[in-house]
């Protein structure tokens, strides 16, 4: 009898000590808010904390120059047939170092490896000697990428921190996209902009330096007027050492808010359980997305708003969805806390079936308590505009191109933070109108929507609105 | 668009009611619903936006209330201002009507549809399986499913089913686009169009897979979401393998009568295989792993079953978005760069600074856009004008060359002629001097 008794106690013990390991282990980390900023050694040998933009025609070698830089291919897929677009999935992360040689002669000391590199790595410089050190963690994004483009449109932030806007040597500038994706500069406000002149091993000398004037003239009066131009070859790697270099010199540190509550935009949601897997061996719902402000901590607890819509008894109910962070990763770097910058993985102890096939998307995961409201219903003040986007008068019918008035009953996409639902126009009086949403979304009063017609066949760009007021949903709290 | 291309036999295969008859037992549960040409009218109309059908028996369709409102947090202001809106809009109808005979609701010209026969169908349906998953001739509308509450094509309404039909691009192809993958076509649409519900499942995307076959033989076997990698799945890989080839011998091989298709299935967890829907042997359907000019290329000649090409999603340590978000984007947005003028964006946001105005605020803007545009015409009608005296003035100095040119002619005739009137006086001269000499010769003689 006594035996069993002190076999009772070990393991009891061992039991408690188990316990006692796992509650360390899942303790939220303290972090020091102030010390933290985007070029914290210990944050950018994980993530990328600067994010920049390629602006520029397909055929100007945008693929190739993030390729030069990250040595990541980024993918091509196409679409349907009949829309006949050709999407380019944009992501690459890339680090930048310099030799802490200072007899390593410039530009050379700089250079770029992939995202997994770790943070120090001898100078390849034949009898250098020295190290390379990790200065910057970039993520670079294809511009104008859908979401970033709906997000910088839609909420006015400037999601890039600095553009590299591309431009072939080997043709005339400008040529009437660059006109156009110097717009889109304009539009993301970008201030920090770096031109590369690509492709120079196509031409001879004096053409560049001919074209190179062609481009400072267009740049002339614009939001990049006295912008660097970097005459380099991606294909061949020349001179992306230069580009590596004004990377690091000619890119301001990004201000961040760490202090703000975290939000993250979710868009991508998985499971990754086998199906018919024991309940004991399922692993929680897996979230993608951006990280816009604030800090996300492994081990925290996280709230996703709109949560989960059930039909209890005719009403439609919202139950939030709360859970905590069991894991962290920027590309296939864990990480202890995420900063904004790129893209962001979280494993969770969410229900996995409520993640499965995207569902997620569009939502935001923030700190309990602490996320906006969810409406079912906004009050937008809206501007139309006068005509329709890239239609030109001669194409089509008359009364295609002219956009009309709001009207009751109209179904419509509503964008708004970065997620899309239909909206029903309830009511319109003069500039206000009254939206019923057909999907719950998370957001606030002040938050801008992009509103957009069904016609002919497309769903086309109608007006900008911003919200003044609308109907809040009850959001019930459910312990997940 | 490059080949395969499918003849109008095969393209008509693919659609639902034709293939379905044959293949129910081991398909999931679907009821048809015969649609009458006004439907597919409904569907085609979109003059002014996107519109639901009239509920029939005079319902009303009702967009607030259905959710749970926070009733202690209410804005009295807000429901008040609406409250009185809709009162007005009321009074107007009324007196509109007491004018006219007619009722007209709106201000403008829509057609309005209502389909009390099809709704009553799809209402039977959605009883009978609970929830529905939609679906046409040949596709489903899954680049709309933004449109639906739960963010998939789970649909519990007719509203719900008639949202993402309207909205989708995926569907005016069915509509519309369907023949024009073939060479040659007699017909743009096919004869009928049917409502396919399907009763909805919470499949596992994981466990969808998408099979080739060129000459009734199946040679290449693709993950469906070609986006995500599932670690389970490698483990698996051998397993489904087997099934896959067993599933295709025993149920379709022989039996679809198209020489190349494309079939997509599904794996339950208990490892029962389900046909999910044949597609189009083109490049109209997404080769998923695989590229169309490689599928095009493989040579079956020598292919034996062990040849058989399975690929799954390879593993992608970042984590990307979804393509297929782009539906989620309006198209002008989508070809941003490609074909929509960005800077009447830029002037647009410039412009647009979204505080909450005052109707006078709205009028002084709408009189300077008035203003703005007077000042456009102003300008353009003064450049026209500057062009024309360019013109002129182009015209004038031609003249004033013409005419330089003329007196340089005529300098040039008469130094010409002094010229040559020179030359004959030093001629005269020389010959005179010829003479004298002559003379002067003659007489030393």
């Amino acid at each position: 009898m006594s035996e069993t008794k002190t076999e009772q106690q070990t393991t009891e013990k061992t039991e408690n000590k188990k316990k006692e390991v796992q509650e360390e282990e899942n303790k939220e980390i303290q972090i020091d808010l102030d010390k933290i900023h985007p070029l914290l050694p210990e944050i950018i040998e994980k993530q990328a904390t600067i994010n920049i933009g390629t602006i520029g025609h397909v055929s100007h070698g945008k693929t190739t120059v993030v390729k030069a830089i990250s040595g990541v291919h980024t993918i091509k897929f196409r679409k349907e047939l009949i829309r006949n677009i050709t999407i380019k999935l944009g992501y690459a992360n890339a680090k930048i170092y310099c030799c802490d040689n200072k007899e390593c002669p410039r530009p050379g000391c700089y250079k770029s490896f992939g995202s997994g590199t770790p943070p120090t790595v001898p100078c390849p410089r034949k009898d250098c000697g020295g190290t390379l050190r990790l200065m910057r963690h970039i993520s670079f994004t294809d511009c104008p990428g859908h979401d970033v483009l709906m997000s910088t449109m839609i909420n006015g932030t400037a999601v890039m921190d600095a553009a590299f806007l591309l431009i072939a040597a080997n043709e005339p500038c400008p040529q009437s996209q660059s006109q156009e994706h110097l717009a889109a500069v304009e539009i993301m406000k970008l201030k920090n902009i770096i031109v590369l002149q690509n492709k120079m091993d196509l031409i001879k000398k004096s053409a560049g330096i001919e074209h190179y004037e062609q481009i400072k003239k267009f740049l002339k009066n614009t939001t990049a007027e006295g912008s660097p131009i970097i005459p380099i070859s991606a294909i061949k790697g020349h001179n992306i050492d230069v580009v590596n270099e004004y990377i690091v010199k000619k890119i301001p540190i990004p201000r961040r808010n760490f202090k703000s509550p975290p939000r993250l935009v979710v868009i991508r949601s998985f499971d990754i359980n086998k199906p018919g897997c024991r309940i004991a061996q399922l692993k929680g719902g897996v979230a993608g997305g951006a990280l816009l402000q604030g800090i996300l901590k492994l081990n925290q607890e996280i709230e996703i708003r709109p949560g989960i819509v059930t039909n209890r008894g005719g009403k439609i109910k919202c139950l939030a969805i709360r859970s905590r962070i069991v894991s962290l990763r920027a590309e296939q770097n864990e990480l202890k806390y995420a900063v904004p910058g790129g893209l962001i993985g979280i494993g969770t102890t969410i229900d996995p079936t409520l993640c499965r096939g995207d569902r997620l998307v569009g939502k935001v995961i923030g700190n309990p308590n602490s996320l906006p409201d969810v409406y079912c219903e906004i009050e937008i003040n809206y501007l139309l505009l006068s005509r329709l986007l890239g239609v030109k008068a001669s194409e089509g019918s008359k009364g295609f191109t002219e956009v009309e008035n709001l009207k009751r009953g109209e179904k419509l996409m509503v964008n708004v933070g970065s997620t899309s639902t239909a909206g029903s126009i309830i009511s319109v009086k003069n500039d206000l109108a009254k939206i019923g949403l057909d999907t719950l979304v998370c957001t606030m009063v002040g938050e801008r929507v992009a509103i957009n017609r069904r016609i002919k066949k497309h769903w086309r760009l109608i007006g900008w609105g911003r919200i003044t007021r609308g109907q809040k949903v009850r959001i019930t709290k459910l312990r997940k | 668009m490059e080949g395969p291309y499918p003849t109008e036999e095969e393209v008509e295969r693919c659609e639902f009611q034709n293939w379905y008859p044959s293949f129910r037992k081991c398909s999931l549960k679907s009821e048809m619903i015969l649609l009458s040409e006004e439907f597919i009218e409904y569907l085609e109309d979109d003059k002014h936006g996107l519109f639901l059908p009239d509920p029939p028996n005079d319902k009303k369709i009702n967009y607030s209330s259905k959710f749970d409102i926070d009733s202690s947090d209410q804005d009295e202001e807000y429901i008040e201002f609406w409250e009185k809106v809709e009162e007005e809009e009321k009074k107007k109808k009324k007196e509109k009507e007491k004018e006219n005979e007619n009722e007209e609701e709106e201000e403008f010209d829509r057609k309005h549809y209502c389909f009390p026969q099809i709704e009553e169908k799809i209402e039977k349906a959605i009883e009978k399986f609970g929830s529905v998953f939609p679906k046409m001739n040949w596709s489903a509308p899954k680049d709309a499913l933004w449109m639906n509450s739960t963010g998939d094509l789970k649909c519990i309404l007719p509203s719900d089913i008639y949202s993402v039909l309207k909205g989708s691009d995926l569907i005016v192809f069915d509509l519309n686009h369907a023949f024009d993958l073939c060479k040659e076509k007699s017909k743009n649409r096919p004869e009928k169009f049917y409502l396919i519900l399907r009763k909805f499942y919470p499949l596992i995307i994981s466990q969808e897979f998408r099979c080739f076959c060129k000459n009734d033989s199946l040679f290449a076997i693709s993950q469906r979401d070609n986006s995500t990698y599932f670690t389970y799945l490698e483990k698996k890989k051998e397993h489904f393998f087997e099934l896959i080839k067993k599933f295709w011998n025993e149920k379709i091989k022989g039996k679809f009568g198209s020489k190349n298709y494309i079939f997509d299935i599904y794996i339950t967890k208990n490892d029962k295989i389900f046909l999910i829907d044949f597609n189009i042997y083109s490049r109209a359907t997404e080769p998923l792993l695989f590229d169309w000019d490689e599928l095009n290329e493989i040579d079956l000649k020598n292919n034996q079953e062990n040849k058989i090409q399975f690929r799954l999603t390879p593993k992608d340590k970042p984590i990307k978005p979804n393509l297929s978000m782009i539906s989620r984007l309006p198209y002008d947005l989508q070809e941003f760069g490609n074909k929509v003028s960005v800077s009447e964006m830029v002037d647009l946001i410039k412009k647009g600074k979204f505080d909450v105005k005052d109707e006078d605020q709205d009028k002084n803007e709408k009189e300077k856009e008035k203003e703005n545009k007077n000042e456009k015409e102003k300008k353009n009608e003064k450049e026209k004008e500057n062009e024309k005296e360019k013109e002129n003035e182009k015209e004038k100095e031609k003249e004033k060359e013409k005419e330089k040119e003329n007196k340089k002619e005529n300098k040039n005739e008469k130094e010409n002629e002094n010229e040559s009137e020179n030359e004959k006086e030093n001629e005269n001269e020389i010959e005179k001097e010829k003479e004298n000499e002559s003379e002067n010769e003659k007489v030393k003689k």
